[in-house]
């Protein structure tokens, strides 16, 4: 053992994890930029008329026209709350779920195979189908966890699933009741891939809140069909803007909430 | 803590599915305070056998007691708490310090955090792990460190029994023969009735009181001391399991104290330079050891060292010689005497006082 194993070892250890991630939100900036370039260029090449009513954006919305930040934050509230309630109620439902296949080993591939097929049915469809049954609140909620539920079950079945077998022989040896295996040794260090699925789940899920706009519950999508309908570029670029800066706000956060559940895997391996 | 005999009576098993029993009718007992180890081919059922004494595996007949007390008595949950587990792979909890792996138990029978505190700081010492270890996490320890951890948690909440499923089996061997000895000096303090399996015979022969030869299908082919284990194999199915070198596997088993020493050629200073002359024709040599009044050894003479001496005393001995301790095994013995021109190690006891000689021939009778 010697001191390269202590504290200094870790900020290097965890530097190339934390670039990478500022690397991919880099790259996401970059090619807005590229893109905005362009598109102001396909512009140009425009009528004059055209292009003064319709550019990729329009600061003056945004900047000068003072209803635009309070609708702004309030089709960003309504998008943050259609995805964290699919995906609280979607975790909530596949630990449900994983429990069950964890016991009944025979009834994972029926799981799986049962939310796979949620996954495959076109949202538009999903949606569709669903208002006519019940309110568009439920229904998009309803359509909007059952396509969380195939990435949420198969990260939670496979973190626990990668807990190691001598852990457990050991957990059970010295006395643990499987409840108290559970909860503090299995779920913990199934944490890192659970929490995987939860990110994975909660970024797809910002995407799909936008198609449920077309049922009338808010959300950036508004800003989006509004913008296809009256063929005004800003909304459009304003509401997928937002949506991808709030699917990386998410997705870092819950990073963020992953590494402080899970401090021991950021110590250096080192022997 | 008194030591508790484990006792197996009839105990079998058979896996569903399987038309064979994977561990016969099986009658074993392990002493109290004793190290019990498990040996036997793959299939022999040894790490069943271990499995089904915390109820990891529930026998399929026989009883299994410990202390008198059948296995069965208690929830498998309160009888495991009460017996120390220790596993190839450690099995240390990733996500918890070492000073809470070595808790757990504590943990999990509520010990109030300062008797804890002390009991991981007591058991950190007692395993020779350093204190600052204790906060770091197992993934930042070495292989032999992480054993160390598991037998201190398998000791934490001070258990009669301890089960080690081949402890020392992932570990190089280097650190094996290490942790090995710190066991056996462990075991020296605590007196916990061990039962131990491994695959490999070095390790029961050194680590054994008894050994249970096991053969495929749980059969017991033999169980006794690793020496009497040695010197007469049941049946050919133990003696070619304990391999060939049987005797120099016995040399490690033996102390020099306990074989009956020659005198040796040697003489006390007094005598005369005739008897010493003497000696050498009498013990066949050309030499001889001088002993003083207080029975230390003081050096060795050659045959012409005694031309024209007239007294002993006045003669400068060599000090060179080729000595062993009465603690020291018959096999290192061997190796002085093997490296010793006359063929001879002299035994001295706090290294000066005289017991006797060790020859090739009275390793041979000790053997015999």
């Amino acid at each position: 053992m010697t001191a390269l194993t202590t504290g200094p070892a870790q900020p290097g250890r965890r530097r190339p994890r934390g670039r990478a991630r500022w690397a991919i939100v880099g790259a996401a900036v970059v090619l807005g930029a590229l893109f905005a370039i362009w598109a102001q260029g396909r512009i140009d090449g425009l009528d004059a008329s055209t292009q003064a009513t319709n550019p990729i954006i329009r600061w003056e919305y945004v900047f000068e026209r003072p209803q635009t930040p309070g609708f702004l934050r309030e089709r960003t509230v309504e998008h943050l709350k259609l995805t964290v309630i699919p995906v609280a109620l979607g975790i909530a439902i596949s630990a449900v779920l994983t429990l069950v296949a964890r016991r009944l080993r025979w009834a994972l591939a029926p799981i799986t195979v049962f939310a796979g097929f949620l996954y495959t049915i076109p949202s538009f469809a999903l949606f569709a189908v669903l208002v006519t049954y019940t309110s568009n609140f439920t229904a998009a909620v309803t359509a909007l966890t059952s396509y969380t539920l195939l990435i949420l079950v198969r990260n939670f079945v496979a973190g626990l699933d990668s807990v190691p077998p001598a852990v457990l022989d050991a957990a059970d040896g010295l006395g643990m009741s499987p409840t108290r295996r559970l909860l503090s040794v299995e779920l913990p260090l199934a944490m890192p891939v659970i929490m995987t699925g939860i990110r994975v789940a909660t970024v797809t899920t910002v995407g799909l809140v936008a198609v449920s706009s077309i049922i009338q519950l808010g959300g950036l999508g508004v800003l989006i069909f509004d913008g296809y309908q009256r063929s005004y570029t800003t909304l459009i670029t304003l509401g997928t803007t937002l949506s991808v800066l709030l699917a990386i706000a998410l997705d870092l956060a819950l990073d963020r909430i992953g590494k402080l559940l899970t401090p021991w895997t950021r110590r250096a391996v080192a022997r | 803590m008194s030591s508790v005999a484990i006792r197996l009576e009839g105990v079998t098993k058979t896996f569903p599915g399987s038309d064979r029993p994977a561990v016969a009718p099986l009658d074993l007992t392990c002493g109290a305070g004793q190290i019990t180890v498990l040996i036997g081919p793959s299939g022999c059922g040894k790490t069943t056998t271990l499995r089904m004494v915390n109820r990891l595996i529930e026998p399929t007949g026989g009883r299994i007691s410990i202390g008198g007390t059948d296995v069965r008595e208690q929830s498998v949950i309160e009888l495991r708490r009460g017996i120390g587990y220790v596993i190839q792979q450690v099995g240390l909890f990733p996500h918890r310090t070492i000073a809470q792996n070595i808790a757990a138990v504590p943990a999990l029978l509520g010990w109030g955090r300062a008797r804890t505190r002390d009991r991981v700081a007591e058991l950190a010492d007692l395993v020779g792990l350093d204190a600052d270890l204790l906060t770091r996490y197992p993934a930042e320890l070495s292989g032999g460190q992480q054993q160390r951890v598991g037998v201190a948690r398998a000791l934490a909440a001070d258990p009669p029994v301890l089960l080690m499923d081949e402890p020392f089996g992932a570990v190089d061997p280097i650190v094996r023969g290490r942790l090995q000895r710190e066991l056996l000096d462990l075991q020296q303090r605590v007196h916990k009735t061990i039962v131990l399996v491994t695959h490999d015979i070095d390790e029961a022969i050194a680590l054994g009181d008894q050994v249970a030869v096991l053969n495929v299908g749980g059969i017991l082919e033999q169980f006794a001391a690793p020496d009497a284990l040695l010197a007469e194999p049941a049946n050919d199915f133990v003696a070619s399991f304990l391999g060939a070198e049987r005797s120099l596997k016995r040399l490690s088993l033996s102390r020099v104290r306990g074989l009956t020493l020659d005198p040796g050629p040697v003489v006390p200073l007094t005598a005369s330079v005739g008897e010493a002359k003497e000696a050498m024709v009498g013990h066949g040599t050309r030499w001889l050891g001088l002993i003083d009044a207080a029975g230390d050894f003081t050096g060795w003479i050659q045959e012409e060292d005694l031309d024209g001496a007239t007294d002993l005393a006045d003669l400068a001995p060599r000090r060179t010689v080729a000595t062993v301790g009465p603690d020291d095994t018959l096999r290192q013995a061997l190796e002085v005497i093997l490296n010793s021109r006359s063929e001879v190690a002299i035994v001295l006891e706090d290294d000066h006082r005289y017991l006797g000689a060790v020859t090739v021939e009275s390793i041979r009778r000790e053997l015999g």
